[in-house]
């Protein structure tokens, strides 16, 4: 199923005409692992004392493959399934693709949003949507610097 | 009217801006921040009068706590502006820091410190705009505005580097005798530079452009300079596709130079408010000085708190925003040069030039009291 997706990641699927068409959902999971891996260990983050529970519905054509994520602390999951929508900060909608062009810095995520790549079913408050944009960030921040973790990924 | 400027899709996009416009966000989406007042130019209508690092000046601790504190409650973009914010020296950590937080980062430069790993540790910072200033395409006019030879060369590698790192490059023309004949070259140039927006200025007689006894003719004069370059502009840009916004206020007005049908277009700066005309006091922005204080606008020489004792939501409800939420007091920057206080409604707003000129006489006016007035003033009825 993962590996189907990347087939609907272009134009007129929330792709876009310049999103990569060879991305796999696995791809896409791969990264948000080590993106929770990054914000878990990140001293600020734990300082702060945030947490945040996010919901991927990954769009396959008429299909809608949902994710959720929660990080908290040093402590983040990420599993198969949908969430009653009231457990959530945030849920997102997207073609893998597109989340991928924007933790690999190819596309920003307000762009996408303005261009409807991007759905934000349910949209959290601007803190908290600042708060999902900063592990957008540290991400994105260590793959330029070239820092991103490598190894095991489990929660 | 705010439902286009956002896909259909995203409608809570378009009830977050109804909800600024209403002022009923709990902080400002945009703070404009001097970080210090050094700077090792001298244009002379710095409106924050920069020449040296003010003794009080927030240190890197305070200044992450007051980022902590923006960030906590929802003001998603910071402008980091001075003076020339890179003689900061933390000014990469400042970054840093407010990017991981999620906020979206900009800086303004006037390009002269910006060596060949400036833009790349900005890059890696997380900043997503770099804006440069400029006044002309000559290097004569240009380094007379800024008191420094060698000033233009260094403004353009700054916009030169950054399109080419691919980020996103505004360049900032503050309207005056000096650069409203420039526009024509300028505005060619930045296309050509591959520049995504202009952002055109205004001169209001504040910071090192205020003290003589003509602030309010030169106001006035610098008003119509204004709308002359606008009214140019839009001449050069309408035939390209390019829309400049009418702007009946004289504040600061954005052009995208990417064509609407691009895939840039208008998304340098997200989501819409840039698009609104008007002022914007008391809804989108608030100023942080140097030293964590807070003006309503970076030209709107009055505070209204301190974020070194307050946290932003609290200066958010600070009489003079909930005033101009809810009165029309056109531009609080020019109550001040011709009132001396910015609770009262601008008097050159929605008159013409000719008029106002008229109404000064020959000789020259005199120049209000500069004196603050109190909090309990702005909150006693006039």
């Amino acid at each position: 199923m993962s590996k189907d997706m990347s087939k609907d990641a272009g134009a007129g699927s929330g792709g876009g005409p310049d999103a990569p068409v060879d991305v796999t959902l696995d791809e896409v999971l791969d990264t948000l692992r080590t993106m929770l891996v990054i914000t878990s260990t990140d001293p600020k983050w734990l300082r702060r004392g945030r947490q945040i529970t996010v919901q991927y519905e990954f769009t396959d054509g008429d299909r809608s493959l949902p994710y959720h994520c929660r990080s908290e602390g040093p402590k983040w999951t990420l599993v198969p399934g949908a969430l009653p929508d009231s457990d959530c900060d945030v849920i997102v909608a997207t073609a893998p693709a597109t989340l991928h062009g924007i933790l690999h810095g190819e596309l920003g995520g307000r762009e996408a949003m303005v261009s409807g790549r991007l759905r934000l079913r349910k949209a959290p408050s601007m803190p908290m949507l600042l708060v999902m944009r900063g592990m957008f960030n540290r991400y994105t921040k260590a793959a330029a610097r070239g820092t991103l973790p490598t190894g095991e990924r489990d929660a | 009217m705010t439902e286009d400027l956002v896909a259909p899709d995203n409608a809570w996009l378009a009830d977050y801006i109804d909800q600024g416009k209403a002022g009923q966000l709990i902080a400002p989406p945009f703070a404009s921040w001097i970080v210090t007042r050094a700077c090792n130019l001298s244009c002379y209508y710095c409106f924050a009068d920069a020449r040296k690092r003010d003794p009080d000046e927030l240190t890197t601790a305070e200044a992450k706590a007051v980022i902590d504190d923006l960030a906590d409650n929802g003001v998603f973009c910071i402008t980091y502006m001075g003076g020339e914010p890179l003689m900061r020296k933390d000014i990469f950590d400042l970054i840093d820091y407010s990017t991981d937080l999620g906020v979206y980062a900009a800086i303004l430069t006037n390009g002269l410190l910006v060596k060949a790993d400036t833009v790349p540790r900005l890059a890696a910072a997380g900043c997503q705009m770099l804006g440069v200033s400029v006044d002309s395409n000559d290097p004569l006019i240009h380094d007379r505005v800024r008191g420094a030879a060698g000033s233009l060369v260094g403004a353009k590698r700054a916009v030169r580097e950054a399109v080419r790192a691919n980020m996103r490059c505004s360049v900032r023309i503050v309207v005056t005798e000096d650069s409203l004949p420039a526009l024509d070259g300028l505005f060619r140039w930045a296309v050509d530079e591959g520049v995504e927006e202009l952002i055109i200025i205004p001169i209001f007689m504040v910071g090192r452009a205020a003290g003589t006894a003509d602030d309010q003719r030169a106001d006035i004069r610098g008003k119509q300079l204004f709308f002359d370059g606008l009214a140019r502009l839009r001449e050069l840009a309408e035939p390209l596709g390019l829309s400049v916004p009418h702007e009946d206020l004289a504040c600061c007005v954005g052009i995208e130079l990417s064509p609407p049908a691009a895939e840039h277009h208008h998304v340098g700066h997200a989501v819409g408010f840039e698009k609104t005309v008007g002022c914007k006091v008391g809804r989108f922005v608030v100023n942080i000085q140097p030293n964590g204080d807070v003006y309503s606008c970076p030209f709107v020489h009055y505070p209204i708190g301190s974020l070194r004792t307050q946290s932003i939501t609290e200066v958010w409800q600070h009489p003079l925003l909930r005033q101009a939420l809810t009165e029309d007091l056109g531009c609080l920057a020019r109550s001040i040069i011709h009132k001396g206080r910015p609770d009262v409604v601008d008097p050159t707003y929605g008159r013409s030039t000719a008029e106002l000129l008229a109404g000064l006489g020959d000789a020259p006016a005199a120049p209000p009291g500069r004196t603050f007035v109190s909090l309990e003033q702005l909150t006693t009825p006039r």
